[in-house]
């Protein structure tokens, strides 16, 4: 279908600028080795720009706050129960002896420069600041604070520190750097009542959409790429011992009553198990920094770090690390995916209620397009009406929490194509016919779209998908909105479509906008769950 | 803004990340063994390093985890009823990040130069006698290796005398002010340390390893081992 009318597009196009075409082609000569290298530098560069500034979603960065914080929280909360004995001058940390260690490096902390007397009144006020950045309460402002509070009781106690105090440190820099407030916050929230008392109102989407930033993603990616870093060097670090290749390792951390808080030296009787959980923790550290770029081994990369800091934490008594460390993980999620798994809550906390917007209705005198058959413009309750598609059973009663959501429910079609030359395409054939209709790139942010509007059907243009992107998506849509889903597929994929159980109408490309509008109009009437009940017959002039 | 400033802010961003990338990248890279190349570059990056509280090894149980570090104090007889404290001691911290903290103190004093480790053990001593109430106290190290596989299928636990590894380090005498007035160290190159593979000179120490170091930088020497994240190979604790 696509080409076929692309090709109508591009005929349309090229007719109306030939000129353009013509002398595009004549300009540069394509073939030559300096053309080629620019090229993979311009390709290079844009792949940089992407991989670093492309704008993304601030929530799994405020869930990284939100864990932080917390953990620094509870740090502050720990050292107050001995915080004379090791912030006071004449402590086990004499203040006179850290600066000497210090002495030339260009090291802070502020508490190099507090009064005695004033210890615990900035110590107090630490934890003021760290549980308002908790919060997300002035983000901006505390965010750095919370760093500089980090380091400086750090570097105050140099040899107290150990791993927590490097991810917390590492943690609250890079949060400090992004706009970990923007969601999940007291800020967002202020933002939110701001924007009622001016009336103003936005679907989710768009909400979403004005939340992306680069400095998010900057922020991620050196979260990140660090991580990478300190799981290369640790394990790196292992091989400069004989013990890790000996397997000897940890059998040697186990049995460190020290560090002990669970018993197990059971694995004595069992010696292959300490050597195989020693081989794995040095090939999973090295190989962490590139397994985990791909995204279809990345879970199992991050189950097991996860698996290793929890055992960490609840067999060497070591959590506040252990967390710390997969606090990071949070990362390499994906916020799309999160946002939809957890939509309701995250809607009903960030963005309250959401008004749907009007669907876009034509004059009731508007003539159809003469090759087009307009979708139930005549069969619904008024004839002469140009009506939008018609609602689906589901939608015919009063949607939940109707006080809050204006529009009508059931009454467009949602269009998914990755690509714009297909939405372009589509959205301007349905909205010619009077059909109301969006649409999205976004895979992850049409299940969104669908639990919000929701559409009277779904048109999924699937030459981009794979076949478990695809039938990840349907069951995810299905999920979401129990309507028509309609599916142009390849071939090849609806030959492996063909073998599954699933509940889209399938329709192989090449096709044209016309057929699509026609077996959207039979999927919409043969309906679900006595949607023919509701609905007449269609027009003979669908035909 | 101008086209111009914009590009050049793009510019200066980017110029700052590479930065950024490498200089967390090649910090660890300077942990011994290192070469000289490593070591120089890794210099590059400190100032930077230290100064956002970046200057980490994340050898974390690395090179080989080994034995733990305590510390014990003991008063001297009083009424001919000695007290002994240890740090760390799993009965007398909580919550476990407290216990860790302390343990910490035993742990990382060995990271740093001759000087700084009296500075700290007489610190701790005077913390503790201020605590035992008494104002005599002597400081032993001790070194607890974990135990071997096959003590454990013979039935043995991993707390056999054995494997405890005691060393007197020093005695000390207080005012009630806290003053010191009387202190005693021995031989501190004597405590459970791996003397040849420590990243700086003792000054008492036999070993020829860091000949080719400025023996006279202490505060340089005392400045990598405590910002740059290089311990001794006693546990290296993450």
């Amino acid at each position: 279908m696509s080409d076929q009318a692309d090709t109508t597009q591009m005929a349309v196009h090229q007719s109306a600028v030939p000129q353009q075409h013509t002398a595009s082609s004549v300009s540069t000569n394509h073939g030559s080795p300096a053309f080629s290298l620019r090229q993979k530098l311009t390709s290079g560069l844009n792949q940089w720009k992407a991989f670093w500034f492309e704008p993304s979603d601030p929530l799994m960065l405020a869930i990284i706050r939100i864990l932080t914080a917390g953990m620094l929280f509870y740090n502050l909360c720990v050292w107050t129960l001995d915080f004379e004995a090791f912030f006071s001058a004449n402590g086990l940390q004499p203040l006179a002896t850290v600066q000497k260690i210090y002495e030339g490096s260009p090291v802070f902390s502020f508490w190099f420069y507090v009064p005695e007397p004033w210890l615990w009144i900035a110590h107090l006020s630490c934890l003021a600041i760290v549980f308002l950045f908790f919060t997300g309460t002035a983000t901006r402002l505390t965010s750095i604070l919370s760093y500089l509070i980090t380091i400086s009781y750090s570097q105050r106690v140099p040899i107290a520190n150990f791993g927590l105090d490097q991810i917390l440190g590492l943690l609250c820099l890079y949060l400090a750097v992004g706009p970990c407030g923007a969601c999940l916050s007291v800020d967002s929230w202020i933002r939110k009542l701001k924007a009622r008392r001016k009336q103003t109102t936005e679907s989710a989407v768009e909400a979403v959409t004005k939340l992306k930033s680069s400095s998010a993603t900057v922020s991620l990616r050196l979260i990140q790429i660090h991580l990478c870093v300190i799981y290369f060097w640790a394990g790196f670090a292992k091989l400069k011992g004989d013990s890790w290749f000996t397997g000897e390792a940890m059998w040697n951390v186990i049995a460190n009553l020290e560090y002990q808080t669970t018993d197990l030296t059971w694995m004595a009787h069992v010696p292959w198990l300490p050597y195989l959980v020693a081989h794995i923790t040095v090939i999973w550290e090295l190989f962490f920094c590139v397994l985990v770029w791909n995204k279809t081994v990345r879970p199992v990369v991050l189950l097991i770090g996860t698996g290793m800091h929890f055992g960490i934490g609840a067999f060497l008594g070591m959590w506040t690390f252990g967390l710390a460390m997969t606090f990071c993980y949070f990362a390499f999620s994906d916020a799309a995916t999160v946002r939809s798994r957890w939509s309701r809550w995250f809607w009903r906390t960030e963005f309250g209620k959401v008004h749907v917007e009007q669907p876009v209705r034509t004059s009731v005198s508007a003539p159809p397009p003469v090759n087009a058959a307009p979708l139930q413009t005549s069969a619904i309750a008024d004839s002469t009406a140009a009506a939008p598609l018609p609602a689906s059973a589901s939608t015919v009663a009063k949607p939940k929490n109707s006080d809050s959501i204006r529009g009508l429910p059931g009454t467009e079609l949602l269009v998914i194509a990755l690509r714009e030359r297909h939405r372009q395409s589509l959205q301007k054939y349905f909205r010619n016919h009077n059909v109301p209709c969006r649409s999205t790139a976004h895979v992850q942010a049409s299940e969104l779209l669908a639990a919000d509007l929701p559409p009277a059907a779904i048109l999924i243009m699937a030459s981009e998908l794979s076949l478990h992107q695809l039938t990840r998506l349907i069951d995810d849509l299905e999920n979401v909105a129990a309507v028509p889903i309609l599916v142009v597929v390849s071939e090849a994929l609806m030959q492996e479509m063909q073998h599954r159980e699933q509940v889209a109408t399938l329709l192989q490309a090449p096709v044209t906008l016309k057929e699509i509008h026609e077996e959207l109009i039979q999927a919409i009437w043969k309906g679900r769950d006595g949607f023919q009940t509701n609905l007449s017959a269609p027009n003979s002039t669908d035909q | 803004m101008s086209k111009f400033a914009k590009s050049v802010g793009f510019f200066a961003i980017n110029l700052l990340l590479i930065w950024h990338v490498f200089a967390i990248a090649i910090s660890p890279s300077a942990m011994p063994p290192a070469s000289p190349l490593l070591a120089d570059a890794s210099n590059v990056a400190r100032p930077y390093n230290q100064a956002l509280f970046l200057n980490h090894g994340y050898h974390y149980f690395a090179p080989n985890p080994g034995a733990s570090s305590l510390l014990e104090f003991e008063t001297a007889p009083d009424n001919d009823v000695p007290q002994l404290t240890r740090i760390p001691d799993a009965t007398g911290y909580f919550p476990r990040l407290r216990y860790h903290r302390f343990f910490m103190l035993a742990e990382n004093v060995w990271a740093f130069g001759d000087e700084a480790q009296q500075d700290f053990i007489e610190a701790y001593a005077r913390h503790f006698s201020r605590k035992l109430n008494s104002p005599s106290i002597s400081v032993v190290s001790v070194s607890h290796d974990p135990a071997p596989m096959r003590r454990i299928m013979a039935g043995g636990d991993l707390n056999h005398p054995s494997s405890f590894l005691r060393d007197p380090l020093a005695e000390f005498e207080f005012a009630d002010n806290g003053d010191t007035v009387r202190k005693s160290f021995h031989n501190m190159a004597a405590a459970d340390v791996d003397v040849e593979l420590l990243p700086t000179p003792m000054p008492d120490s036999s070993d020829s390893d860091d000949a080719n170091r400025d023996s006279d930088s202490t505060a340089e020497t005392l400045e990598d081992t405590s910002n740059t994240g290089v311990r001794p190979p006693i546990p290296m604790t993450p």
